[in-house]
């Protein structure tokens, strides 16, 4: 059974604690949620969380924007009301199960991966061992499987090394975590984002993608709303999708209060905030996290 | 003379470095290693093959010495480009060091897996578990398929 949870204009911030309580939880099952939109911008930053090096700090505090690190690895984004959250929480059994046989790689689809990436050298579709799945193959999977179906009106959807998009601009950001046994892979899709906050807020990072070029945000970049009339349609091909995984797997809509659940669950809370006083991470308190007084 | 002598002392060293690895280095599942120092005390990392297939290594999250835990349970998080990964306890122990080079370098990882890329060492009465890991003959066939 899967999970699915829709949320709309749910803060991401409190999406990412339930998805970490989620991740952090054995046995939590099978999950995909799907967030139209976080309602007030956010700038959110990988694991790694050098917010000086990827962040205008001073640029972000003086326009009200909070900075959060999540426990996920992957790049840096600005994420507002116009983002498309996906989050695909599997087993490794479940996807197993689903696809007993995985490729590796699909030249028409994959542009180009990193050098280190050692399943791209072969030319055709090649079955991978899924007992040993990596986050290269999931990334392929999610191109390959899943979301070559989402954006199937569009021809030119591609996975280009790490990223979801059309040609060589990228509309998705990808972000994993790998556990033992299960995987998190979470995406940012821009419907639309403010040009003035992508340029002004985000440094261009140390490490880029070959793809990229050296091009800047708004030259790399480009928007889900310039190719489909409103997100619903890309929820609607979204839910299509999911209802149309092989082996039909049982699909159970569930609630908020189901999911937060789990966050009483003791785990470990990764996720945190910057604070542009003490220029450093601190943790989130919130009523997800609240004080507990002795 | 003297050169040869040292020539031969090193690359001595070089094949008793080689012997050690082979016999007491043992390796889990999830590619993890484990080196016996002797005494109870043992060093970890990940090995070639898993830094192989994460890429780039740009974050190492090491234990706090002092922790204890189980076999099995998740210990670090090594976050290659994309993806935060899930290192594992070889065996049930307590940590006694961290590599604190992977802090400014953790492309060590990447450079240098079974070496200079090594992320803690800890302290385990379990010769039992260490012994019921794969040899890295066990571990090269594990890795073909």
């Amino acid at each position: 059974m899967i999970r699915l949870l829709r949320l709309n204009r749910f803060p991401i911030l409190k999406q990412l604690q339930i998805e970490e309580a989620l991740y952090r939880t054995p046995n939590a099952g099978n999950w995909i949620i799907i967030n139209n939109g976080t309602p007030e911008p956010i700038v959110i930053v990988g694991a790694t969380g050098k917010a000086d090096k990827l962040v205008n700090l001073d640029e972000v505090e003086s326009r009200g924007i909070q900075t959060m690190k999540r426990f996920s690895g992957g790049g840096t984004v600005v994420a507002d009301e116009n983002t498309l959250f996906t989050s695909i929480l599997l087993e490794f059994e479940t996807l197993k199960q689903l696809f007993p046989t995985m490729s590796s790689s699909t030249p028409s689809l994959i542009s180009s991966t990193s050098s280190s990436s050692s399943s791209s050298s072969s030319s055709s579709s090649t079955s991978i061992n899924v007992s040993n799945i990596y986050p290269k193959d999931i990334m392929n999977w999610s191109a390959n499987s899943f979301y070559k179906h989402v954006f199937h009106e569009h021809l030119d959807f591609t996975l280009q090394e790490n990223d979801y998009a059309f040609g060589k601009q990228k509309f998705g950001g990808n972000a994993q975590s790998f556990s033992k046994h299960k995987f998190l892979h979470h995406t940012s899709f821009l419907y639309d984002f403010k040009d003035d906050h992508m340029m002004a807020c985000l440094k261009q990072p140390d490490k880029i993608p070959e793809y990229r070029q050296n091009r800047d945000h708004l030259s790399f970049l480009c928007k889900l709303k310039d190719r489909y009339q409103s997100k619903d349609h890309i929820i609607n091909n979204l839910l299509q999708t999911i209802n149309n995984l092989p082996t039909s797997p049982s699909i159970k809509e569930v609630t908020l209060k189901e999911a937060e659940q789990f966050l009483l669950n003791p785990h470990p809370k990764s996720n945190q905030l910057f604070d542009y006083n003490l220029k450093n991470w601190k943790d989130i308190i919130n009523e997800y996290n609240p004080i507990i007084k002795n | 003379m003297l050169k040869t002598l040292r020539f031969g002392t090193r690359a001595f060293n070089q094949n008793l470095n080689t012997i050690t690895r082979t016999y007491c280095t043992r390796y889990t599942k999830d590619h993890e290693w484990v080196n016996s120092l002797g005494s109870q005390n043992y060093r970890m990392g990940i090995t070639d093959f898993a830094q192989r297939q994460l890429g780039d290594i740009v974050f190492v999250e090491t234990p706090s010495v002092g922790k204890t835990a189980s076999q099995d349970d998740p210990v670090s998080v090594v976050e290659s480009v994309k993806a935060a990964s899930d290192v594992f306890m070889p065996m049930d122990g307590s940590f006694t060091s961290v590599n604190q080079d992977l802090e400014g370098s953790p492309e060590l990882i990447n450079e240098d897996p079974m070496g200079e890329g090594w992320i803690a060492e800890f302290k385990s009465s379990k010769t039992d578990q260490f012994n019921s890991l794969m040899t890295k003959s066990q571990y090269d066939e594990y890795t073909k398929h």
